[in-house]
C-alpha cells in the first residue's frame, strides 16, 4: 500500500458519494478520494490516474456494479474493491467473491464504512 | 400530480437513495423466499396520483396487494404490489414448484401477506437504519382489486400521493414483476423532507466535483 492511496467511491446518488467521503476523510484526511457517478466515469478515472481502492455502488444506470468490478479486475487486477449495496443477494454476492473482491452491506454507517476500510488496510 | 419540485435536488438524491436501501433490502428477503435472484431495475423515483398510479398498474387488471400502515417521524401506507396472476407464481415459488395448483390457491392470501410482511418489514428496518429513526408498523392487510379500487384517494383526510421509487422486482426465472409503494400526505411528506434533511445536515462536508 501506498502511503496515500487513492480511493474512489463509485455510486449514483451524490448523497451517498458524500457519506462515504465524510467517514473515510475523517477516518483518513491524508488519502485522495475521488468521486465518479457511473461505472463509466470510473473507468475513466482508473485510467488517468492510480487507483488503489474502490468503493462501488451495485444498482446504478448503465454498467452495474458487478460489471464494473469484472472490467476492473481484468485491468487493474491489483486494485481492492468492494460492492457497497444494500442488495446482497446470494447471486450477487457469488460475482462478488468471484472477483476475490467482498461485499458490504448498506445503509451507509460509520460501521459499514469502517468495515470497508479495515479490508482495504488488511 | 408530480410533487418533486417540492424535494431540492440533494433532497431527491437522498430520497432516491433511501428508497434504494429500503427495496433492495426488501428483495434480498424475496429473493431468500423464492430461493432464486430477484432483479432490481434502476431508481427513477417519482410521486404520482392515485389515478396515475393505477393506469401504470395496469388499469382494471387484478392486482394482489399487501399493505401496513408506518407511522413515525411521518406517516405513510406501505403496499406490495404484484399482478394477481404473478402473486400465486411468487407463491408457488415460495412453496416448491411441486406443489399442486390447487393447494396454492388455497393457501396464496396468507402465504403472499407472509411475504409482504416479510418485504415491508424488511424495507422499513432499512429505511430506519439511515433515517436514524423507529417507526411502528401495523398487521398486514391484504386486497385483491383492480388498481383504480385498490389504490386509496386519500390518506386520513388528505389526499394521498403516491412515493414511487420507479424500482421494479422481476423474478430472474421468469418475467414476474412486483413494486413497493408508499402512499403518503402532505404533512407526511413535510415530515418526510424533515428527516431527510436532519441526515442531510450530518453530512455538511463536501467532496470536490468531479
Amino acid at each position: 500500500m501506498k502511503t496515500k492511496p487513492t480511493l474512489v467511491i463509485v455510486d449514483d446518488s451524490k448523497v451517498a458519494r458524500m457519506m462515504i467521503y465524510a467517514i473515510v476523510s475523517n477516518q483518513f484526511p491524508d488519502w485522495t478520494v475521488l468521486e465518479a457517478g457511473s461505472g463509466d466515469e470510473a473507468l475513466s478515472l482508473a485510467e488517468k490516474s492510480a487507483v488503489d481502492y474502490l468503493s462501488i455502488d451495485f444498482n446504478m444506470p448503465g454498467m452495474d456494479g458487478a460489471e464494473l468490478m469484472g472490467k476492473i479486475n481484468a485491468k487493474y487486477p491489483n486494485t481492492k474493491m468492494v460492492l457497497m449495496t444494500a442488495n446482497v443477494q446470494d447471486a450477487i454476492l457469488m460475482k462478488v467473491r468471484a472477483l476475490g473482491a467482498i461485499a458490504i452491506a448498506k445503509p451507509i454507517t460509520e460501521q459499514s464504512v469502517k468495515q470497508m476500510l479495515e479490508y482495504f488496510n488488511e | 400530480m408530480n410533487n418533486l419540485e417540492i424535494l431540492s435536488p440533494l433532497e431527491r438524491d437522498m430520497l432516491g437513495e433511501l428508497l434504494n436501501v429500503g427495496i433492495a433490502s426488501a428483495a434480498v428477503s424475496l429473493s431468500q423466499i423464492i430461493k432464486q435472484e430477484v432483479k432490481l431495475s434502476v431508481p427513477k423515483i417519482a410521486f404520482l396520483s392515485a389515478e396515475e398510479m393505477a393506469e401504470k398498474l395496469g388499469g382494471d387488471c387484478l392486482i394482489s396487494s399487501v399493505s401496513r400502515h408506518v407511522s413515525g417521524p411521518f406517516e405513510a401506507q406501505s403496499m406490495l404490489l404484484f399482478p394477481k396472476k404473478s402473486s400465486v407464481e411468487v407463491v408457488r415459488k415460495m412453496l416448491g414448484e411441486d406443489v399442486p395448483l390447487d393447494m396454492i390457491n388455497d393457501v396464496h392470501q396468507e402465504a403472499f401477506i407472509e411475504i409482504g410482511n416479510i418485504m415491508i418489514q424488511a424495507c422499513i428496518d432499512a429505511i430506519s437504519e439511515v433515517l436514524n429513526v423507529s417507526f411502528k408498523v401495523s398487521p398486514a392487510d391484504y386486497q385483491a382489486a383492480s388498481p383504480y379500487k385498490l389504490i386509496p384517494m386519500t390518506i386520513g383526510s388528505e389526499q394521498a400521493v403516491i412515493l414511487d421509487a420507479g424500482i421494479d422486482f422481476t423474478l430472474s426465472n421468469t418475467a414476474e414483476k412486483g413494486a413497493l409503494v408508499f402512499l403518503l400526505g402532505p404533512i407526511s411528506l413535510e415530515g418526510l423532507k424533515k428527516s431527510i434533511n436532519d441526515i442531510l445536515s450530518k453530512f455538511s462536508t463536501t467532496p470536490g466535483e468531479q
